[in-house]
């Protein structure tokens, strides 16, 4: 049963008024208030409680969106963004009802692609898929970065929460990529932020190709959940497509030794991406739902993405990886490097979804329910996470699935153990392992992105009281209504 | 017809997958089908893995292998790999020490499983089956 939480909504006007309003602002075909409609935006695959809308709208353009978010300011009515409905963290579910604004369907065009300052302009509903096939049909020269997510997951909401993507030990988090916004504010203001806030009134296509050096108000809307405002463009920067790819697979034996042996590849600052995960996840991809990991196997695999220009260049980036890995094996780690290729056809050629992306990962979508501790973490405590996680794991009778990445030449990296379950049944085990997950993870100072708001609770008992001042002031500045995706962090 | 045991450790599963490639041929049914031997592949790093050839079934054991077996392989996963894909001949490899056998004087069985085991992983890796994901459509 979905159900909305306790907030007198319609007491500045009356529901049938505020339907009738959104009939005339989107068209009345472009809206509903029916249950049967409603019901898919009430849930998500995690464990979050589900919530009904009270409407849902299909916008086609800024104009429709202002006119929106003045009449909803006007009467406290919350506004919530959608695009598929993928985050693993209940950050569409409106959890206090009104109106959800769904840009999938006509708010998903690429606006326009710059091949000389190497940028995307795209509408909050473009999806991976989407921004792929352009690149590879029309663009093949560039290339933009996908997340282990299905291609049918948007870009715009994966950018702005900070996501990572199969650039990411190069580049860092995808919040670091974006070059400009177009924002709609509580008082119905369009905002454009980057190079493009050169313009009174509109922004040229072109004018999108940079974050600074003007004060950086992007930080406003980057990672507030769409508790800010409603983004309604995004630039996000593209890379040259290099002729020459090739990933490699690293198996390693031993659960902390996976630490060191990212950690080190990363540093190299010669790998695109760096990838690993619990040896149980790569048998789940070879349709194994419940594996057993028996004595002998290796406990990791580990990608490492490597390209290059020409070909002097690729071998000497292919020499110092096999370099790399043979120093960390003559400290006693013990650790094969093979061509991924080359294994997974002699192995399934199913685990190819991971190198693939964006792809439909089966052990992600096999179970009703998916859930997961996503964060950043600090890449000097890996050694002692992974062991611990690992034995929640096996202490609650599920097989252990931990992803991890190394952000930015090992600056920091990513901590991410998932949870698949069948929601009708093992939710609440679930839902307490986690539980234990977490409150390890947060203890060794790992930060959850992406964050349910059960999670963002247990993060405010430590976080610094200043942040919270400044973080709850800017929240009430900037939506005195609260009509943002209410309830998100806490709010 | 031939019944292939699916694999639940990382190395069956790569041996059935190379195996599973050839499993309507008509030749490969004729080396296989009641050859009733069991082999020992250890790969060095990983974990010894026994594969039962019995009238029309493989079946693969990594726990209580058998003490007695028809032969024993014994290779590093680099190896495997440059056999695979040709780089290393295996007349080469047993001269260099890279592929070693215990059995050597059963010299016809030896000469049937390369005839099985090695052709088989040289046709996945030259020819994998790019439709995987046609196979086993049943969904959970």
């Amino acid at each position: 049963m979905t159900a909305t939480k306790e907030r007198n909504l319609y007491e500045k006007i009356r529901k049938e008024n505020v339907f009738k309003k959104l009939g005339e602002i989107f068209g009345s075909k472009n809206v509903t208030d029916k249950s049967v409609d409603l019901y898919p935006y009430s849930y998500d695959m995690t464990e979050c409680e589900a919530h009904m809308p009270d409407f849902v709208v299909i916008p086609e353009n800024s104009a429709q969106l202002i006119e929106l978010v003045k009449f909803c300011n006007q009467n406290s009515i919350p506004i919530v963004p959608y695009i598929s409905g993928n985050n693993v963290g209940g950050l569409t579910i409106p959890e206090y009802g009104g109106v959800v604004v769904d840009f999938s369907k006509k708010m998903n065009r690429i606006l326009h692609i710059n091949e000389n300052m190497m940028y995307a302009l795209l509408e909050p509903g473009v999806t991976f898929g989407e921004l792929k096939k352009q690149l590879d049909e029309h663009y093949p020269h560039l290339r933009y970065s996908y997340p282990f997510a299905p291609p049918y997951a948007g870009v715009v909401g994966n950018v702005i929460l900070s996501g990572m993507n199969n650039l990411s030990c190069k580049l860092g988090s995808m919040g670091d990529s974006i070059n400009g916004l177009e924002v709609i504010t509580a008082d119905g203001e369009l905002i454009r932020i980057g190079s493009c806030f050169y313009g009174k009134d509109t922004a040229d296509d072109d004018s999108w190709w940079s974050r600074y050096p003007m004060p950086d108000l992007m930080g406003l809307f980057i990672n507030w959940q769409g508790m800010t405002g409603l983004v309604t463009k995004c630039a996000v920067q593209l890379w040259p497509n290099p002729p020459l790819k090739k990933t490699y697979l690293g198996i390693v034996f031993g659960l902390p030794d996976i630490a060191p042996v990212i950690r080190e590849v990363g540093r190299t600052e010669i790998v695109d991406d760096i990838s690993a995960v619990s040896i149980e996840v790569v048998k789940m991809a070879v349709e194994l739902p419940e594996p057993v990991k028996i004595p002998g196997e290796p406990d990791f695999a580990a990608l490492f993405s490597i390209s290059g220009k020409t070909e002097s260049l690729f071998k000497a980036k292919e020499e110092y990886l096999k370099l790399t890995i043979e120093n960390l094996k003559k400290k006693g780690i013990k650790v094969l490097l093979v061509d991924a290729d080359e294994f997974t056809k002699l192995f399934s050629l199913r685990v190819r979804c991971h190198l693939d992306l964006p792809a439909v990962i089966l052990s992600l979508v096999e179970y009703s329910g998916l859930t997961w501790f996503g964060s950043y973490a600090p890449t000097h405590k890996l050694e002692d996470l992974i062991p611990q996680v690992n034995d929640l794991f096996i202490k609650y009778k599920v097989p252990p699935f931990i992803y991890m990445k190394i952000m930015k030449h090992s600056h920091y990296g990513i901590f991410r153990p998932i949870l698949r379950y069948n929601k009708y049944k093992d939710e609440e085990n679930i839902h307490s392992l986690l539980n234990e997950i977490a409150e390890l993870c947060i203890a060794e100072g790992c930060i959850p992105y992406k964050t349910p708001a059960w999670m963002t609770e247990k993060m405010r008992e430590i976080i610094n009281p200043g942040w919270q001042k400044l973080f709850d002031k800017i929240k009430n500045c900037i939506d005195p209504n609260k009509i943002f995706n209410p309830g998100r962090w806490n709010t | 017809m031939i019944s292939i045991q699916k694999g639940e450790d990382l190395l069956s599963i790569s041996l059935s997958t190379i195996l599973n490639h050839r499993k309507d041929e008509p030749e490969f049914q004729k080396l296989v089908i009641d050859w009733n031997k069991k082999i020992l592949i250890d790969i060095e790093d990983f974990y010894p893995l026994e594969i039962i050839f019995h009238r029309n079934e493989i079946k693969f054991k990594v726990n209580d292998i058998d003490k007695k077996v028809d032969l024993k392989v014994k290779m590093n996963i680099y190896t495997l790999l440059d056999l695979a894909y040709r780089r290393l001949n295996p007349v080469k490899a047993v001269f260099q020490r890279k592929l070693r056998f215990k059995g050597l004087l059963k010299f016809r069985i030896l000469l049937k499983f390369m005839n099985i085991f090695l052709k088989s992983m040289q046709m996945v890796a030259s020819d994998p089956n790019n439709k995987y994901y046609e196979l086993n459509k049943d969904i959970r």
